[in-house]
């Protein structure tokens, strides 16, 4: 289904909300892994797969290792559900 | 409606391996400190199914009536430590539906989603501990060993130790609701993915009312994702069915056996070194002991608790016609002097110092003094104790005698984390700054080395660390032989 950016930006904040404790009244399209202290190795991998079945795509292990930062996010998931 | 505080727990050691009973689970991540130690975490955690126990526990401690589960779910998010204290915050939308979390310095460690119904206690499960005396090993699997693997094992049910570790849960949940999910952390734990296993979620519905319940549980690997070493297992028992993700832990590391480094080392390199390695046991004491007898030398290396670690490398090295040794010292408790018990007819005329905690990020955004505080004891004290020691032997303080302290890349390329490591170990850079002024026949270096591939570097499909072979070997070769 083809969203736009700022849609796909409200259904990741609800994903993030649910996998970080400390993201609620921080999120923007500007946050990196570093911003988060709780955006360990496991925590992406909970991350990515919620991602995955939350817009029912996959990525692959390229865009994986650069899915640090909400940006990349969005602009990939833009690219996977044109 | 928000979160509300309902109770907190804490978890020893001694818990654990009565829930290890318990339930069946004897994963050395909960049971075995000397083996968890070279693990991700550095230490032994607790089951995660222990800790939704503990939090049913106190649920149900409040609302003080029989339940039954229709349905839970859990994310496991952050390993708990033993002795961590766990606070229980409880979320509720009706009473039927119950969110619980579990806290550890105010970061999320558990999330647990509960549908609830009032039905009572349903059938008993007569007393069944299928567990051996002695404690069972986990299975060894690959991620590639575990896809399509299923099996049918009897679950463990032990009330005595249900009503030690739960009184609550034991007296208001259904027994085979408990006992389905003790099930489930023996299967990962034990079974599938076993040794190497983390446990990560949980997705259970349970029959209502049930007439009997069976001890028989079955399993069986219904998806897996290589890009995580994750997998997703399907769970049925009489009384529930639903689903349980784990991933693959990646295993302790291995350094490079003593004969591939004999091939990389000049025969005599090291040859008048008899050097006293603290902390030889494994990692990069381990690379430079090998390293050291490859270049016949005699390393002299010290363990804590790794003695079993320790006597495998000393072992290697001997089998192979080198010289090795190994002794007990506790940096933080250095009640005797080390040098004594290994000095016989040599005397130490190098020390490597390579004593370390588990190396990690302190809790808060900026400085976490407990954090900082253990490793200036590691890194400070220890090795200042060390030196203390060598130096009160009067023929030490006159030997000329080279001392290896090793310091991080981190200094020149600051991070944004590990705030407290860095700093201690810019401390130490400054510590030897100062003895090199007080003990001018002394040697000191403290190379910045790059991260390499350790235990302390090891996590889940990380591998991006150089060689420490290969790091080491150069280290050791820019030292001058103190006995030239």
């Amino acid at each position: 289904m083809k969203q736009d950016k700022a849609e796909i930006l409200e259904q990741l904040e609800l994903i993030f909300q649910d996998t970080f404790t400390e993201i609620n009244h921080t999120f923007s399209i500007d946050m990196a892994r570093d911003d988060i202290e709780e955006w360990d190795s496991l925590s992406h991998i909970r991350l990515l797969t919620a991602i995955e079945a939350g817009f029912g795509v996959q990525f692959d292990l390229d865009e994986i290792t650069n899915m640090n930062n909400v940006a990349t996010i969005v602009d990939l998931l833009s690219e996977k559900l044109q | 409606m928000s979160w509300k505080n309902i109770g907190a727990f804490q978890v020893d050691q001694a818990t654990s391996c009565q829930f290890a009973q318990a339930s069946g689970d004897f994963n050395p991540l909960h049971v075995d400190p000397i083996l968890a130690r070279r693990y991700q975490y550095g230490s032994t955690v607790i089951h995660g199914v222990c800790g939704i126990l503990k939090a049913l526990d106190i649920l149900l401690m409040n609302l003080d009536r029989p339940v039954s589960l229709t349905a839970i779910k859990a994310h496991f998010t952050r390993p708990i430590l033993h002795g961590d204290h766990v606070e229980v915050f409880s979320y509720q939308s009706t009473w039927h539906d119950q969110k619980l979390r579990l806290s550890v310095h105010g970061r999320r460690a558990q999330d647990i989603t509960l549908v609830l119904t009032e039905n009572g206690k349903g059938p008993e499960i007569t007393k069944n501990a299928p567990i051996s005396a002695s404690k069972p090993q986990p299975v060894v699997l690959g991620f590639e060993d575990a896809l399509g693997m299923e099996s049918t094992f009897d679950l463990v049910w032990n009330p005595e130790l249900m009503q030690i570790l739960f009184p609550h849960a034991k007296q208001f949940l259904p027994d085979y609701q408990a006992a389905v999910l003790l099930g489930l952390t023996r299967i990962v734990g034990m079974k599938c993915p076993g040794l190497h296993s983390v446990f990560a979620g949980l997705n259970v519905h349970f029959v209502q009312n049930p007439s009997v319940s069976d001890v028989k549980m079955h399993f069986n690997v219904t998806k897996n994702d290589s890009r995580f070493s994750m997998i997703t297992l399907g769970v049925t028992h009489n009384t529930a069915n639903g689903e349980i993700t784990a991933l693959f832990r990646p295993k302790p590391v291995s350094q490079e056996k003593y004969i591939e480094l004999q091939a990389i080392v000049p025969k005599n390199q090291f040859a008048n070194q008899k050097a006293l390695i603290i902390g030889g046991s494994r990692g990069i004491g381990e690379v430079t002991a090998k390293l050291i007898a490859a270049g016949g030398g005699h390393p002299v290396i010290t363990y804590y608790r790794g003695k079993d670690d320790a006597d495998r490398i000393v072992s290697d090295i001997r089998s192979h016609g080198g010289k090795c040794d190994a002794v007990s010292y506790d940096v933080l408790s250095p009640s005797k002097t080390v040098n004594m018990d290994c000095s016989a007819d040599e005397r130490v005329t190098h020390i490597y110092y390579f004593a370390s905690p588990l190396i990690e990020k302190g809790e808060h955004l900026v400085w976490d003094d407990a954090v900082f505080q253990k490793f200036c004891n590691y890194y400070l004290s220890g090795f200042g104790q060390l030196i203390e020691n060598f130096l009160s032997d009067s023929l030490y303080a006159k030997q000329k005698m080279t001392v290896f302290v090793p310091s991080t890349i981190f200094l020149d390329q600051p991070q944004k984390e590990f705030n407290e490591y860095i700093a201690a170990k810019a401390a130490v850079e400054a510590l030897i700054r100062q003895l090199t002024v007080k003990l001018p026949n002394w040697k000191f270096m403290i190379p910045r080395l790059p991260r390499m591939l350790t235990d302390q570097t090891s996590g889940v499909n990380i591998d991006s660390s150089q060689k420490t072979a290969e790091v080491m070997l150069d280290a050791l070769t820019s030292l001058d032989n103190p006995s030239d």
